[in-house]
């Protein structure tokens, strides 16, 4: 059964009685929440969860990305137990047109829902300095979360906090180097690290340690090498698809895995510090638009340094940070005589995945000849 | 209905607008300093120095889609690799760089120095300049502005003029060229005053039958992104609002059997502007009003104009960032679509949902549940592509249109 088909209960076995706050996605400030006494989770790969879109499509055109669609069927169609809240920030188009639908009058989320909310600024930090208003951000934040949950903010409670969701990036990294070196699949990884975003952090470690142990040990064939790109990992199938075609999936460049985990700050008690530092100096992601230069950089550094001689972009259909960006890549990666293999998910594509396999084969014997 | 032959401020515009290219690339190739910059980035900054010139890509691609050569720009992108679902304004300008604007009305646009964009329109403006940003090397500052679920806070004021004052230091250092705030002052007023002339234009629209209709509103707004801060934007607007309080003393009407009064919600559709037009006006409907003209000049909520005192053109730019639709969340574009319900005694509405603009659209089918529930008015929605003809149906948006016109008249009936 897939780890996040009962929503409800893994946040309700594993809260505690803590009040439950629902992340929009993508970079949501878990540790700051966490150490409130809330149990935060990020609300995407809720898709094997929700079961279809009725309810998301009498709101969202169809032609917003299956992450928003998904995310509005989950909290408007009843089948599931409200958050006590939600956080959003200006993540992306559609996710900031969101949060007053899920509000909406009439609707089954209901009235009682706490919203909270931050403006990440998106300026060019060599244009401007915006850690002020960062720093004023997450401390209006702190207020409106202690107000709504009736929590204290507590300095020595957050450092700790940090140094859990530390650890917890560390054994991600680990992780991600057996996957590397052949010996645990990315499967697998990548089922861990999405089914962790439901768990609270030393339950997420406990899995990561988990894995890393199921790890197998010696030397591996050293098969071509890919790098993933995308917002979500693709669907299971795929990706064991790409493995059983003698894929090694050598580094990722997933939102919800590798631009999550790849920066870890400096621990302190100091909110505002903390988050100037995680979000100026994350990993570069297409919707995050002050990193845009270095994501170039980055990203073309990170294909060389693990050796990979193909990628694979997974585009999220109807994510246009991410489809404005694959052209200026494909172009500069096959200047650097690395192959390319596109592929596309919209929302039904996980049970319709033949054609996908065909494509990844042929890339396959493309990189192994 | 579209006129045969233009009028007086139609023949004044098609000038201006020639003018306004002419001197761009005139000015450009004698070496001003080109900046390309989204619609919402408050050009009268560029007024403020010497020898700076700005383009607007946006204005450019609605211009080439009017021209019916948007879907021929469309697929020049589209062949680089450019994903069909993205902006189809981005795409025209794209294609339309692949080739120095060979297919273009006004030649293309001349290569920029610096790009500006921001984001409370849509973020991804800012990726659509990041692609030239990235071919071409030129420097790329995005504006953040941030998305507004209330009206804007004094912390994002002070924010986005902190943001508007760097941008200055960076043109005079990328220039060498010196801000002067007297001309920047000036040119602040021109658009002050050619913004009263626009809001005196569009309220003639509030007379029954309307001296004018929201396809006049679409073709007459390209002044305030091309040639805003400048007098010849400010005489425009008046000549235009002079112009339609005359045929409105004269009874000069587009639809003369006006018996439908409509209002649209999105981007212009800028392929079926004739068409659309002429056929409801053969119906006895004028879309008498729309989100996307009445957002000119006003703030959240509200599509009066924003009364400015006159005193600090930075503390107006900064909030007047915040005009247009797509910065405001659900509850302050229902404000401001209420208002003009009621101003403009509008019978039905038209949500034109359009897969070119998710940030203008998402958010249509709560607000058209809201309107239909709440106020009872009708309202369908249509799909439309803003400047891509290829994803626009004449029939199928006509169905819902005539469907409506139909509901209207069972409303009054009942």
């Amino acid at each position: 059964m897939d780890p996040t088909s009962n929503i409800d209960l893994i946040l309700n076995q594993n809260s505690g009685g803590r009040p439950i706050i629902g992340c929009f996605p993508l970079y949501p400030p878990l540790e700051l929440f966490s150490s409130m006494g809330l149990y935060p989770f990020v609300m995407w790969n809720l898709k094997s969860s929700i079961g279809d879109l009725t309810e998301s499509d009498k709101h969202i055109q169809s032609y917003a990305c299956a992450i928003a669609r998904e995310l509005v069927q989950y909290v408007l169609s009843g089948s599931f137990s409200n958050p006590d809240g939600i956080f959003f920030y200006n993540a992306c188009d559609t996710l900031r047109n969101t949060p007053e639908i899920l509000k909406s009058p009439g609707s089954a989320s209901g009235s009682d829902m706490a919203m909270l909310q931050m403006h990440l600024p998106q300026v060019n930090r060599f244009q401007t300095n915006a850690d002020d208003y960062l720093k004023n951000e997450i401390e209006e934040l702190i207020i409106a979360t202690e107000k709504a949950f009736n929590v204290k903010f507590d300095p020595c409670r957050f450092e700790q906090t940090v140094l859990q969701y530390s650890d917890l990036r560390e054994y991600c990294q680990q992780a991600e180097t057996k996957v590397a070196e052949g010996a645990l699949s990315f499967e697998s990884f990548a089922e861990v690290v999405m089914a962790n975003y439901l768990l609270p952090p030393e339950l997420q470690i406990e899995k990561l340690i988990d894995l890393i142990r199921q790890s197998k040990s010696g030397s591996f064939r050293k098969s071509p090498g890919v790098v993933v790109s995308g917002i979500m990992p693709p669907p299971g199938k795929v990706i064991r698809a790409i493995e059983a075609s003698g894929l090694r999936i050598v580094s990722n460049d997933i939102a919800a895995l590798k631009r999550s985990y790849a920066y870890n700050p400096k621990p302190t008690g100091d909110p505002g510090t903390y988050y100037t530092d995680l979000y100026n100096n994350r990993f570069p992601c297409t919707t995050l638009l002050y990193k845009s230069d270095q994501r170039l950089d980055m990203f073309l550094d990170l294909v060389e340094t693990s050796e990979a001689s193909g990628v694979i972009f997974c585009g999220e259909k109807y994510c246009e940070y991410e489809y404005f960006e694959f052209p200026h890549l494909e172009k500069r990666l096959k200047e650097k005589g690395v192959a390319i293999l596109n592929m596309e998910f919209s929302i039904d594509d996980v049970d319709n995945i033949g054609a996908y396999i065909t494509r990844i084969e042929a890339f396959a014997e493309l990189l192994n000849s | 209905m579209a006129q045969s032959t233009k009028s007086r401020a139609g023949r004044h515009l098609s000038q201006i607008m020639t003018d306004g290219y002419m001197e761009l690339h005139t000015r450009a190739s004698q070496g001003a300093f080109c900046v390309w910059i989204a619609i919402n980035v408050p050009a009268e900054i560029f007024a403020g120095f010497e020898n700076v010139i700005y383009a607007v890509p946006e204005s450019h691609s609605a211009m080439c889609a009017g021209k019916g050569i948007g879907a021929v720009m469309c697929e020049k992108a589209e062949k680089l690799g450019y994903s069909m679902d993205l902006c189809s304004y981005a795409r025209i300008d794209i294609g339309n760089t692949t080739d120095n604007g060979k297919d273009s009305p006004t030649f293309g646009l001349p290569k920029p120095d610096l790009l500006v964009s921001n984001n409370n329109n849509c973020a991804l403006l800012a990726k659509w300049f990041d692609v030239h940003h990235r071919e071409w090397s030129v420097p790329h500052n995005v504006m953040d502005i941030p998305f507004c679920y209330t009206p804007q806070q004094e912390k994002d004021h002070r924010y986005i003029i902190s943001q508007i004052k760097d941008l200055i230091k960076l043109i005079e250092r990328l220039s060498g060229q010196e801000f002067d705030a007297e001309r920047f002052n000036t040119a602040v007023h021109h658009s002050w005053r050619g913004l009263k002339e626009w809001k005196r234009f569009l309220h003639c629209a509030r007379q029954c039958p309307s001296p004018i209709t929201a396809f006049d509103s679409f073709v007459h707004m390209a002044p305030f992104l091309t040639l805003r801060g400048t007098p010849v934007m400010a005489d425009h607007f008046k000549l235009l609002a002079d112009e339609a309080e005359d045929k409105s003393a004269t009874g000069q009407l587009p639809v003369p059997g006006e018996k439908f009064r409509l209002f649209w919600d999105n981007i212009a559709p800028w392929h079926q502007l004739r068409k659309m037009s002429k056929r409801l006006a053969e119906l006895d409907a004028n879309i008498v009003g729309a989100s996307y003209t009445s957002c000119m000049g006003t703030v959240e909520g509200s599509f009066a104009l924003y009364d400015w005192d006159e005193k600090d053109p930075f503390d107006y730019i900064a909030r007047t960032m915040n005009a247009y639709m797509c910065p405001h969340g659900l509850e302050l574009r229902h404000s401001s679509m209420k208002e003009a319900i009621s101003e403009l005694t509008i019978d039905g509405i038209i949500f034109a949902s359009n897969r070119s603009c998710k940030p203008y659209s998402i958010t249509q089918m709560d607000q058209q549940k809201r309107i239909s529930e709440h106020l009872g008015i009708p309202a369908t929605m249509i799909e439309v592509d803003h400047a891509d003809v290829r994803k626009y149906s004449e029939a199928n948006a006509f169905l819902r249109i005539e469907a409506l016109l139909e509901t209207i008249e069972a409303h009054r009936k009942n």
